[in-house]
């Protein structure tokens, strides 16, 4: 009885030891945009969310949506990618070149988290790295955000955020501070005008002309590439039973 | 025989006239105007030719033999400064060098003032806002805060000045534009609407005053300005009684650009407000003349303080009226950058505290 108290307990700590220890795959680089250094990162980096909350970050790039519109494609990828059984929550970071499209797919947890969120969060969040072809950092950037949304920061690492934006608020009051303290010494300096000794109100003006001479006209296209669309509505679905949330936009 | 050219306001190459289209066309930028356009243009830039005219008349009376003899005028054998005072003033220091001087017998005669200021702020006053000079100003220099504060000289001094009085007729052009865009199709399309500007009117000054003293330092007196011209009664040599007064040593011909420089500005800033509605405006000309202007001999109440620190000499200046203050003491750099650190530091330490704080409450998320 002992003996098998023994191994039975000892197999609970390898299981446990096990299941924490769990690695998924994270980065689907199909589109093959990103290093090797850079898809390892990112790996790490959704890792340690799942890690911590148990939420599921999956970053994918594709050069071929299949004919499909991005919600489709992105929630076809998604059941297919993972298991909707073994990990109901989490969300898909999609990127497909060939359509210049960008859309994020979330089911369980991850539709509450969408649906609390301002509908051009995600737009703010990926779209100018995205014109500008950093991938990679639009993809750290999903992770945050994402990171953010599940683990709030502690009062400390707020401050830490913060702190150099109050340093540098600080210096501009303390130089705004010091100049006031200057500009009342070494006071002897010429007066630049003479307003004080303009009689009040005496001001005639007897020629008043506005006269138009030319015009100059600049035609200047505009560029609907570079600006792409500020991220759709929410829009839903099912596959194979499991429901499926999301939204994206344009690069 | 004379040729009659016309200028394109844009680029300022000749213009053609175009018989067809009956405008004026330029060959170099390109643009059309209507002849009426230049004829307004031409007839602008013709009208303000010539007009600059920066004189001002200047009231130059005499000392009468009476008050020549209340009146002392003399030369300071140590510095040359042109000094006066009242007839019962035998021996004085000079105000400018503080050597001591006795009055000669004989006085060359000078501007005689038309006006006088007296002094309302009286010697203890003068010497107290000396030293509370010191005390508030946080940037000021070690040498100044350690030790005694030692007066070297204080003198109750009428500094001479001309007061220049006029109207100043201004005939200004401005370049301005106006922008407005839309959309067109893929193409967003910018207009910018070029104006030739004309503003000519008059402007009034009085009393604009300017130190008519060579020795006395410009900076130094028109940091105290200004003087309340109210309070000033006649001249009459008695009211030097107790205190030093300067010869104006200027003539007003001297002392118009100065005049001039001040009426300038303020004349170019009071039309250029008068121009409205464009989204740039850039000053193309500017003349001015000036109607009726005269120059008035006065004397203003001046408290002048020397101390010496390391030797050199520092100047402080109070304006007797009003009590207005100015110096030419230096301002510590070490102490500038320490009080902004030390400010800086502690804003920014407040400001983690704060969100530290408000973070916690979960005010801050």
């Amino acid at each position: 009885m002992k003996r098998f108290l023994l191994i039975a307990s000892l197999a609970f700590l390898v299981l446990t030891a096990a299941a924490q220890a769990e690695t998924l795959r994270h980065v689907s680089d199909l589109a093959g945009k990103l290093s090797a250094g850079e898809a390892s990162q990112l790996e790490q980096q959704a890792q340690e969310v799942y890690d911590k909350t148990g939420f599921d970050i999956i970053l994918h790039t594709t050069n071929d949506s299949q004919g499909k519109g991005p919600m489709d494609y992105s929630f076809d990828y998604y059941h297919a990618f993972r298991d909707a059984g073994r990990y109901p929550d989490g969300a898909l970071f999609a990127i497909m070149f060939d359509t210049r499209d960008y859309y994020e797919a979330a089911r369980g947890r991850g539709i509450a988290l969408l649906t609390h969120r301002e509908s051009n969060d995600l737009a703010n969040v990926v779209q100018g790295k995205l014109s500008d072809g950093d991938y990679y950092g639009a993809m750290r950037d999903y992770v945050r955000y994402v990171r953010r949304l599940l683990i709030p920061p502690t009062p400390m690492e707020r401050t830490m955020e913060l702190a150099p934006f109050i340093g540098v608020g600080g210096l501009v009051v303390g130089l705004v501070y010091a100049l006031i303290l200057k500009s009342k010494l070494n006071t002897a300096k010429f007066k630049r005008e003479a307003g004080q000794y303009i009689v009040p109100n005496s001001l005639n003006l007897t020629d008043s002309q506005d006269i138009y001479l030319y015009q100059t006209v600049t035609r200047t296209k505009i560029q609907t590439s570079s600006g792409g669309s500020r991220g759709g509505g929410f829009s839903s679905g099912s596959r194979g039973g499991t429901s499926y949330g999301g939204r994206g936009g344009k690069f | 025989m004379s040729t009659l050219t016309y200028k394109c306001p844009s680029c300022g190459a000749p213009l053609n006239y175009d018989g067809r289209q009956q405008e004026m066309t330029c060959g170099s930028c390109g643009n059309t105007f209507d002849p009426e356009t230049i004829r307004a243009v031409n007839e602008i830039q013709q009208k303000d030719e010539g007009f600059e005219d920066l004189r001002w008349e200047t009231k130059e009376e005499e000392f009468s033999q009476q008050e020549l003899n209340e009146t002392r005028t003399y030369s300071c054998s140590s510095c040359g400064a042109q000094l006066f005072t009242d007839e019962t003033t035998v021996a004085t220091e000079c105000a400018f060098c503080g050597s001591p001087s006795v009055i000669p017998a004989q006085f060359a005669p000078g501007t005689r003032p038309e006006k006088i200021i007296p002094f309302l702020i009286e010697k203890e006053q003068a010497e107290k806002m000396f030293r509370d000079y010191f005390k508030q100003r946080k940037l000021i220099p070690n040498i100044f805060q350690k030790g005694t504060l030692q007066i070297e000289e204080i003198r109750k001094l009428y500094a001479p000045f001309w007061l220049f009085n006029g109207v100043a007729d201004a005939r200004m052009t401005y370049r301005g534009t106006t922008v407005s865009s839309h959309r067109s199709g893929q193409y967003m399309v910018r207009t910018t609407r070029h104006f030739l500007i004309r503003r000519a009117g008059t402007l009034d000054f009085k009393d604009l005053p300017v130190d008519a003293s060579e020795r006395l330092d410009n900076k130094i007196t028109e940091s105290i300005e200004p003087f309340r011209n109210a309070d000033a009664v006649d001249f009459i040599p008695q009211t030097l009684s107790g205190a030093q007064a300067h010869r104006a040593d200027l003539s007003p011909q001297q002392c118009e650009e100065r005049a001039n420089t001040r009426v300038r500005v303020s004349t170019d800033e009071a039309f250029r407000r008068t121009v409205g509605g464009y989204v740039s405006v850039v000053p193309e000309s500017s003349n001015i003349r000036i109607e009726g202007g005269s120059a008035e001999p006065v004397l203003y109440p001046v408290w002048l303080i020397t101390t010496r620190k390391q030797d050199k000499l520092y100047t402080f200046a109070i304006n007797g009226q009003t009590g207005d203050v100015t110096t030419d003491v230096p301002w510590s750099r070490a102490k500038f950058f320490g009080r902004m650190l030390s400010m800086g530091l502690g804003v920014a330490a407040a400001g983690l505290l704060a969100v530290y704080l408000l973070s916690s409450m979960g005010v801050i998320r």
